[in-house]
């Protein structure tokens, strides 16, 4: 070791910053190449016409973009990402609260209860989706052989081949297989509930809803505002599930923007105005943490 | 030199000799990616495997099964990398195969054509259809026509009659549901979203719409939104309304689909004669196959189409083992096996069929094709762009739901073939 380097090891604030970029170097270089670099590869070939196959990338400018506002597939795309986000985001939350809220009290068997309701959670959406497809299925599944058991043969109907049902339909698959992670983490939540706030409210006569309203939900807003957050980037990015029941279909009753982007990109053979959707979906969700984060952030203060 | 040192040398020489002559005698590996489904056809492609690889030694084919869809999602990135195949069963037209050649990712098979006289041997759509900016470079295979397959057990249970005209076909759709039947066209539309209605719309436009005009409009010098064509979207919405489709076929797989009609369920099917595979032995009745009836004022077509092409990979490292192998796979050997054993009709000219072991739906086919001599239409979505074709699959099922009307998705389709023409990458089948 020369002594130019063993003085630097003996600075011991050199040695500490060695010390912090030696750990955050390697995740760095990983984070540069899996995402950065994409980033930026993405967003030079959405200025560019290409097939995904020839050797020459065409520079057409804004080209792709000027096509979007234009596009009423990407708006028809967005539409459904917007009721996706708000129903999807909407119920599992409350469902999560509901159930939480009547475990929350010392129910006996609470810990099956917690157990059964997180176990969707556990599977991949790809099997949520497989799961779900063989449950709405109109001539085997669950769903149609119950109605028509119990004489409602009137509503068994092949859920995902109605393009006004399949929509809500694939919302509840993908709400089924989120909510039991709302309701552990709003269980964690309530475990910081002040107890004795709740007791002076029923002592001073307040009814349930408004122990909830008053003090329960305040004194949860940081898990809420934190799921909420995440359930929403969800919402903007949803693909797996819909892909593996619908493939965006039947016509585009299903296809949301990833659904769409890759089908521009990898079906269609449009790679470059398959890069613009993917910056547009990519600054949607950006959009949409902004903001979370930032109701979040105020809410703390 | 003693006694062990000549030992030591002489054993040395015997192994080197011995890993010499295995080097040389190992077999050059092609690998081959499939799309051949069905119990037999699989059977019938790995014993024409077998067969190949006796008779020829030094060549090892490495068979590796996909989906049509899995092809098109790995083929460009995987060929492009370096790691595709030697030859690939991949579909034809500018959606498919045409991808691929015009990136300069498929071998020329021009010199081929000339050499293994394929010109005389295969179809002449075989070298019509793989032809991408002027160069050939597939080998047409599964040749088909679409239509309908019918239970004659059922039709002659019921007194039905195989109708004659497009009326009689309307009409008989409206008989199945007055005797409790589903549909005839109900397959697939859960896996492959508008395929089956839009197959049948090119029946329809086929009987309906001039060739020429079609071909016009297929090589976007003709309007996909002009009024004739207009008119043949509107003939599809009269079957729709005639209960010819299953309203819930959107959510029906193929599978599920097709077993309606297999067990009488469902006394017709809209399939094209690539279903023959799956009529197994399991499925007792006996089926007729038609094509649709004339409709008013036009003369019966029928639609044509060369499914799956073999195509060579550009980069290759065994050009000449791979082309070997697909000679192979058109030869007068293979012929028998893909027909009578796969139920797979290749491309292929001047057989005769007449001793050839087949079920009599089957046969049927093979006589309506031999012996057809009225007009052929096309097939649009194997010389169709694919954003094009994406647009009309998600559009018929809309039309078939009564979200859009014919107008609609003709003014649909006819953007997507102007931005296809914009970017060059429709076919120009008029020249």
């Amino acid at each position: 070791m020369t002594d130019s380097i063993r003085q630097v090891f003996a600075n011991r604030k050199l040695r500490d910053y060695a010390t912090g970029y030696a750990f955050v170097i390697p995740a760095l270089v990983m984070y540069v190449i899996f995402v950065v670099y994409p980033f930026f590869y993405t967003i030079y070939l959405s200025l560019t016409k290409w097939d995904g196959a020839k050797p020459v990338k065409e520079f057409v400018g804004f080209l792709n973009y000027e096509r979007l506002f234009a596009d009423p597939r990407l708006w028809s795309a967005l539409s459904h990402n917007l009721i996706w986000i708000v129903l999807g985001t909407v119920t599992p939350v409350a469902i999560g609260l509901f159930l939480g809220v009547l475990l929350w009290r010392g129910l006996r068997g609470m810990v099956f209860f917690r157990t059964v309701y997180f176990l969707p959670v556990v599977l991949a959406p790809v099997a949520v989706g497989i799961i779900w497809k063989w449950m709405y299925n109109p001539q085997f599944g669950p769903i149609n052989s119950t109605l028509r058991a119990v004489g409602l043969d009137v509503l068994a109907k092949g859920w995902l081949g109605d393009p006004y049902v399949a929509l809500p339909a694939l919302i509840f698959a993908g709400v089924w297989g989120y909510f039991g992670f709302c309701f552990v983490v709003i269980m964690a939540g309530l475990q910081n509930i002040d107890m004795e706030q709740i007791d002076a409210a029923l002592v001073d006569g307040a009814n349930g809803p408004q122990r909830l309203w008053y003090i329960i939900i305040p004194g949860l807003r940081h898990v809420l505002t934190m799921i909420t957050a995440f359930t929403l980037i969800l919402g903007v990015n949803v693909f797996d599930i819909i892909w593996i029941t619908t493939r965006g279909g039947p016509g585009r009753a299903t296809h949301v923007i990833a659904t769409y982007t890759y089908n521009t990109a990898f079906r269609e053979s449009y790679v470059g105005y398959g890069s613009a959707l993917a910056i547009v979906m990519g600054t949607v969700s950006l959009v949409v943490s902004f903001i979370f984060i930032s109701i979040r952030e105020r809410g703390g203060d | 030199m003693n006694h062990k040192t000549v030992l030591r040398f002489v054993a040395l020489v015997l192994v080197f000799t011995m890993l010499g002559s295995g080097y040389a005698q190992d077999p050059v590996e092609i690998l081959y990616w499939d799309q051949v489904s069905g119990d037999d056809a699989q059977a019938v492609i790995e014993t024409i495997i077998a067969n190949f690889e006796e008779a020829h030694p030094n060549i090892k084919i490495t068979r590796e099964v996909f989906t049509l869809e899995q092809l098109t999602d790995i083929s460009r990135t995987s060929i492009e990398a370096g790691e595709g195949p030697d030859i690939m069963y991949y579909d034809s037209g500018p959606a498919y195969g045409g991808i691929l050649g015009n990136a300069g990712l498929l071998l020329s098979l021009e010199e081929a054509y000339a050499a293994y006289n394929w010109d005389e041997r295969l179809v002449s759509v075989s070298r019509d259809w793989t032809t991408y900016g002027g160069t050939v470079y597939g080998v047409g295979h599964e040749f088909e026509a679409q239509g309908f397959y019918w239970n004659k057990r059922i039709f002659a249970d019921e007194g039905l009659e195989v109708p004659s005209t497009f009326e009689e076909m309307v009409a008989l759709c409206g008989t199945f549901r007055e005797l409790g039947y589903d549909p005839p066209m109900a397959a697939g539309w859960a896996d492959w979203g508008g395929f089956p209605i839009s197959h049948n719309w090119y029946n329809v436009l086929a009987n309906s719409v001039p060739s020429d005009k079609v071909a016009a409009a297929i090589s976007g010098e003709y309007p996909f939104n002009s009024p004739d064509i207009v008119a043949s979207l509107d003939l599809v919405v009269e079957l729709v309304e005639a209960n010819c489709y299953d309203e819930q076929g959107s959510a029906i797989s193929f599978l599920d689909g097709n077993a309606k009609f297999y067990t009488g369920q469902a006394p017709m099917m809209l399939m094209s004669t690539w279903a023959m595979q799956f009529f197994t032995d399991e499925v007792t009745d006996e089926f007729g196959f038609m094509i649709l009836p004339p409709i008013e004022g036009g003369e019966q077509t029928m639609i044509q189409l060369m499914g799956a092409v073999w195509y060579i990979i550009g980069d290759t490292e065994h050009p000449e083992e791979a082309l070997t192998f697909l000679n192979y796979l058109v030869s007068d050997e293979a012929f028998r096996l893909w027909v009578e054993g796969a139920k797979l009709l290749p491309g292929v000219t001047g057989v005769d069929f007449s001793d050839y072991d087949v079920r009599p739906v089957y046969r049927d086919f093979l006589n309506l094709v031999s012996g057809w001599d009225g007009p052929v239409g096309y097939h649009l979505d194997v010389l169709t762009p694919a954003n094009f074709n994406t647009t009309l699959f998600e559009s018929t099922v809309e039309l078939a739901a009564g979200r859009l009307t014919s107008q609609e998705v003709a003014d649909r389709i006819t953007v997507e073939m102007e931005r296809a023409v914009e970017d060059g990458r429709h076919a120009d089948i008029t020249g």
